[in-house]
């Protein structure tokens, strides 16, 4: 699961930022990855199956991306330059968008880092007992994929998070307070009448740049977040619980071959 | 999932646009990408629509496909919108629309790009980014070579009756064959002298056409900041 929204959709600030979470995290990641070279032609081939696993719907428009056979198989650090060069290229064929790269790379690394950490903790918690590990593989991709629908539903909110009128919303916090003092001081004083014109200014500013954002708004403003995932939901679950079961088959059937690659 | 290597395949012809600099297309898709995801009206979306049409029927791209793959984005973004009709009650069509331009341009790059060209300038941001593309990419297509052959042996087996057993059998045994491959190339590049560093010298001249489509670009955003 990843977004599969086009470019030209989300707001700038929200797939920037997304960007700059993607380059600080690489760059910690790349650190770490340089010193385990030799997973290099490891985390390029599962780069290659995950593109080729992506590239085939399964009838509705959904596809599994194998992501947290990625995560059991190289760990968390290579994980996300797969999930970066996977995203990357996918978006050249115009398979989710070039300004979205950022975050889905982030979704994806979520789905690989979940799926890292939990089956380590499954595998402490039932040893190396052969038959449970293709279930707790499955299982463990329902919960990471489950999670990563998470932060799908987080992204969508922030959708409708407006920075800049946060911002204004402050500073006009801050001068309903500083209002609130000169209020105070009115018994001794005449600061009654410039305080009210100036919260009133200070309104009138504030309504002043929403429509003006209302004007400029080039992208979605408001997403519901019920109604993305009143249509996405059962897409979600259909490709869970596909990629669940052949990825609880892959792992078990890696452990009987290679348990050196778990 | 053979779109990579038709796009690798149309990149790699030599025509008009595939001689040009990867560096002014990326510069010219970048321009043009701010003007798509910026535009408000479905005007200027129908301006830059119609240029980079008129550009790759001149050009020789396979302007069908191009229509055809772009709808992919549209229609996922489609899912997208009707998911904000049931709930607001309006379709916002410039979105689709939008979503659809920029995969036209973007597809407009790729059939017009080599890779290898591309990666080229990620590694001069990158060396380490641009050396994992290099190598994804020299795997993928000796994947594909795999996957089908296994997929074929799969087929005459009659593993269709157990379809998650089989897919899950082809992944783990992609995975395995795989390995022992890329592990063998690595140790390979390591005895030829392989530092984890690909070096990427393009042959391209920069020439008057690339300053041309760079300057379209320039002239989209001077419409897209100034007059629109």
């Amino acid at each position: 699961m990843h977004i599969e929204i086009p470019d030209g959709v989300l707001p700038p600030w929200l797939w920037i930022a997304g960007f700059v979470v993607v380059a600080i995290c690489f760059l910690i990641s790349s650190h770490f990855a340089k010193k385990k070279k030799e997973k290099l032609p490891l985390a390029a081939l599962l780069s290659g199956l995950s593109l080729l696993v992506m590239s085939v719907p399964l009838g509705l428009p959904v596809h599994i991306n194998l992501m947290v056979v990625v995560g059991i198989i190289v760990g968390p650090f290579w994980a996300l330059v797969v999930s970066l060069v996977v995203n990357s290229l996918l978006a050249s064929v115009g398979h989710g968008g070039v300004t979205v790269i950022g975050l889905n790379t982030l979704l994806l690394w979520s789905q690989a880092v979940f799926g890292f950490l939990l089956f380590k903790a499954a595998k402490n918690i039932i040893g190396e007992k052969e038959w449970l590990r293709g279930i707790s593989a499955g299982g463990v991709a329902f919960l990471s994929l489950g999670l990563s629908f998470i932060l799908l539903g987080g992204l969508v909110f922030a959708v409708n998070l407006n920075p800049e009128e946060i911002l204004v919303n402050d500073h006009d916090h801050n001068h309903h307070d500083h209002d609130d003092h000169y209020h105070e001081d009115d018994e001794h004083g005449d600061y009654h009448d410039a305080s009210l014109h100036h919260g009133e200014e200070s309104h009138e500013e504030h309504h002043h740049i929403k429509e003006d954002d209302h004007h400029h708004g080039y992208y979605l403003e408001e997403i519901s977040l019920t109604g993305f995932m009143a249509v996405v939901m059962p897409l979600f679950l259909y490709a869970a619980i596909v990629e669940s079961i052949i990825s609880g088959l892959v792992i078990s059937f890696l452990g009987k071959s290679r348990p050196d690659l778990l | 999932m053979n779109d990579i290597n038709l796009v690798d395949y149309y990149a790699n012809q030599k025509l008009f646009f595939q001689r040009m600099s990867a560096y002014s297309k990326l510069a010219f898709f970048i321009m043009l990408l701010i003007f798509i995801i910026s535009s408000q009206e479905i005007y200027p979306l129908l301006l830059v629509f119609g240029f980079i049409l008129l550009i790759s029927l001149v050009g020789r791209i396979p302007v069908a496909k191009m229509t055809k793959w772009a709808l992919y984005p549209a229609f996922f973004a489609s899912i997208f919108a009707f998911s904000q009709f049931i709930a607001v009650g309006s379709f916002p069509f410039v979105l689709l629309f939008r979503a659809y331009v920029a995969a036209f341009l973007t597809l407009f790059y790729s059939f017009t790009t080599p890779y290898f060209e591309t990666f080229g300038i990620v590694s001069k941001l990158s060396p380490f980014l641009g050396m994992v593309l290099f190598f994804t990419y020299r795997y993928f297509f000796v994947f594909l070579d795999v996957l089908n052959k296994k997929i074929t042996m799969v087929k005459i087996r009659g593993a269709e009756n157990r379809k998650f057993y089989s897919i899950a059998k082809v992944v783990g045994f992609l995975i395995l064959e795989m390995i022992d491959r890329a592990e063998r190339i690595h140790s390979v590049l390591q005895i030829r002298g392989f530092k984890e560093k690909i070096y990427f010298k393009s042959k391209k001249k920069v020439n008057v056409a690339d300053f041309v489509l760079v300057f379209t670009g320039i002239i989209f955003l001077i419409i897209n900041f100034y007059l629109l």
